[in-house]
């Protein structure tokens, strides 16, 4: 129960970078499995370079794509995601490294300290958003009138392309470090991070379904898909 | 005038004397064999393509060793993806750019697709990774497929050996779902020919459907009384199942069908003791002189251990077919009558067109990880 806790925590947080990139950026990035594998790659030099990676390339995809309507930004996104997957054939070659990992023990149950980690770093990262849902009502507005339509936004005077540099940096970086921490003791190819992507916008679509409230109960439906499944 | 008569005699005769003192031409080079072209089905894209990338690398090292030994060989690889349409597709590919024969393929339902396509288009087949029953469609009439992997039956005598070797006294299955058929095929020899006790299986979901399925499974049978656990995923799940099992504290001896458990590096780095699996062929226990020869190239192109299984029988599948092609004439009855070399043994096919595994030349070999290196159980 303890680990499928620790799952759904951090399916919620891909999840709702998921959801943000949709709604905000107003892109389905494909470029999240990619990211999420290169997080794995990364972690072999050292953990700290993930998220520096990962906003790097949520840059780009930003840049790249800001002139582009929703289809086309999301082939670009498919684009970038193959880039990153022919890259990580090339540079490294082999077609199987296992990561390192370390063993922790909570409250009498042995689990991979890095697992632990990537799962409190996903709560944190989820309180955080939600506080700023619940606590600073003006900003949530801007996020909905974004959401709702951009050029309404841009009419109210909001800066509704540096909201959409914002959410794919933070969406990237954060792919990017999780996959760094959760593919440890794992053994990783390029294609790896697709699944765990997919197995996100399942849980962002379901959550999609409930409009205003999707970001409040991310965190329930993540529980219930993973436990379900 | 007799002055120019005779210059131009001397001119005449001093050219008639060169032109008899060139040497007769020779062609620069030898005759050419004719060109075999082999076409390889690899699942580069899908569920299965961390198996595909090792086939490839072994296919280009199968055409680069044949060319070594003097044939002109040429290997076309087409991605099949992991589903029977798309290995469709890349098989009708394959044909229209004139191959002499098809190998690969990895699940049980792309080999099925891919010999009723064989079949269609007269173009020979060699499966060289699935188990599904092709020997069926060759009693029907399907002479165009061959196959030098081990069929079900074989993967599961591999299986009972190892229960027989250590005197187990009991097992559990663990199935992965995207892989069904051969493990149902495995499974049901294993229960049918062991004196051990069955306590029972368990399936792993496609990681596609669930990610974190393996954890289920491995924390449920962390928990039961069992000495020898079968694990038929030969993929990247199986070791997260093996390092979940153990930290849900399970400690039964791990028999795994090959593949992602049976390479070096990954068992040392992983340090897990009890672990065994099969090969196709082990570099410590050569076979033929192209056993070492396969596991060496294999490390020095590709700057990692070779793969047992997919890889290796990939590599094999090639090479039988150009020694059959070479050999002219029709390339069934060469395939059907003849003896070929290849790293995992000599290999010879049956009436039903499926490699003689378990002959004397041609043995499965089992390891297990203990004390830090590779033992061989038989």
């Amino acid at each position: 129960m303890i680990s499928l806790f620790f799952s759904a925590l951090i399916y919620a947080s891909l999840a709702l970078c998921v959801l943000l990139s949709y709604r905000v950026a107003k892109v389905v990035n494909l470029s999240f499995g990619s990211i999420f594998t290169l997080g794995g790659y990364l972690s072999v030099f050292g953990l700290f370079i993930t998220p520096i990676f990962g906003a790097w390339i949520g840059l780009l995809l930003h840049i790249g794509s800001k002139r582009m309507d929703a289809s086309k930004a999301t082939i670009f996104s498919l684009g970038i995601a193959i880039a990153i997957e022919e890259a990580l054939r090339i540079l490294f070659r082999v077609e199987n490294i296992l990561l390192d990992s370390r063993i922790f023990y909570f409250f009498g149950y042995k689990l991979v300290f890095e697992h632990f980690l990537a799962s409190m770093i996903s709560a944190t990262f989820l309180i955080l958003f939600l506080a700023f849902e619940l606590k600073k009502p003006f900003s949530r507005l801007k996020l909905k009138v974004i959401e709702e339509d951009i050029e309404n936004a841009e009419l109210y005077g909001i800066d509704a392309e540096k909201a959409r540099a914002i959410v794919l940096v933070i969406s990237s970086a954060f792919f990017c470090s999780i996959g760094g921490l959760y593919l440890s003791g794992r053994v990783i190819s390029p294609t790896i991070g697709w699944l765990y992507m997919i197995f996100s916008l399942f849980i962002a679509t379901i959550a999609n379904v409930f409009r205003e409230k999707a970001y409040i109960l991310i965190l329930p439906i993540s529980f219930g898909v993973c436990w379900l499944v | 005038m007799i002055g120019k008569l005779k210059a131009g005699l001397i001119v005449g005769l001093i050219v008639f004397l060169l032109f008899c003192a060139t040497p007769p031409q020779t062609p620069t080079s030898q005759p050419q064999m004719p060109e075999i072209k082999i076409g390889v089905l690899v699942p580069k894209t899908g569920e299965f393509s961390s198996a595909g990338l090792v086939m490839e690398n072994a296919a280009k090292l199968a055409e680069k060793h044949a060319k070594e030994m003097g044939y002109n060989v040429k290997v076309i690889i087409y991605d099949c993806g992991d589903k029977p349409e798309t290995t469709k597709t890349a098989f009708l590919s394959l044909v229209r750019e004139g191959v002499t024969a098809v190998v690969g393929t990895y699940s049980s339902p792309q080999a099925m697709t891919a010999a009723d396509i064989a079949n269609e288009s007269k173009v020979v087949f060699v499966a060289s990774v699935a188990s599904a029953d092709l020997e069926s469609k060759v009693k029907t009439g399907n002479k165009y497929v061959f196959r030098n992997a081990y069929n079900t039956s074989y993967w599961g005598i591999l299986a009972v050996e190892f229960l027989e070797k250590t005197k187990a006294k009991s097992y559990y299955l663990i199935g992965y779902e995207p892989l069904k058929t051969f493990n149902l095929g495995m499974f049901s020899l294993i229960k049918n020919s062991t004196k051990a006790e069955f306590r029972g299986e368990s399936w792993v979901k496609s990681p596609t459907v669930s990610p974190e399925d393996y954890k289920r499974v491995a924390q449920e049978v962390a928990k039961k009384d069992v000495e020898v656990i079968i694990v038929g995923d030969p993929g990247l799940g199986s070791v997260d199942f093996v390092r979940e099992y153990r930290l849900a504290g399970g400690n039964a001896t791990i028999y795994s069908v090959g593949g992602t458990l049976a390479l070096p590096d990954i068992l040392a780095k992983l340090n897990i003791s009890g672990i065994a699996f099969q090969a196709a062929a082990l570099e410590v226990k050569a076979k033929t002189n192209l056993t070492k020869k396969y596991f060496e190239d294999y490390r020095k192109y590709y700057g990692t251990e070779a793969n047992n299984y997919a890889g290796i029988l990939t590599y094999d599948a090639i090479l039988i077919v150009t020694q059959a092609a070479a050999r002219g004439g029709d390339l069934i009855s060469n395939l059907e009558r003849g003896t070929f070399i290849g790293a995992a043994g000599v290999y010879e096919f049956d009436e039903n067109h499926q490699a003689k595994w378990g002959s004397e030349k041609l043995q499965g070999t089992i390891g297990i990880y203990r004390e830090g290196r590779i033992q061989v159980v038989s």
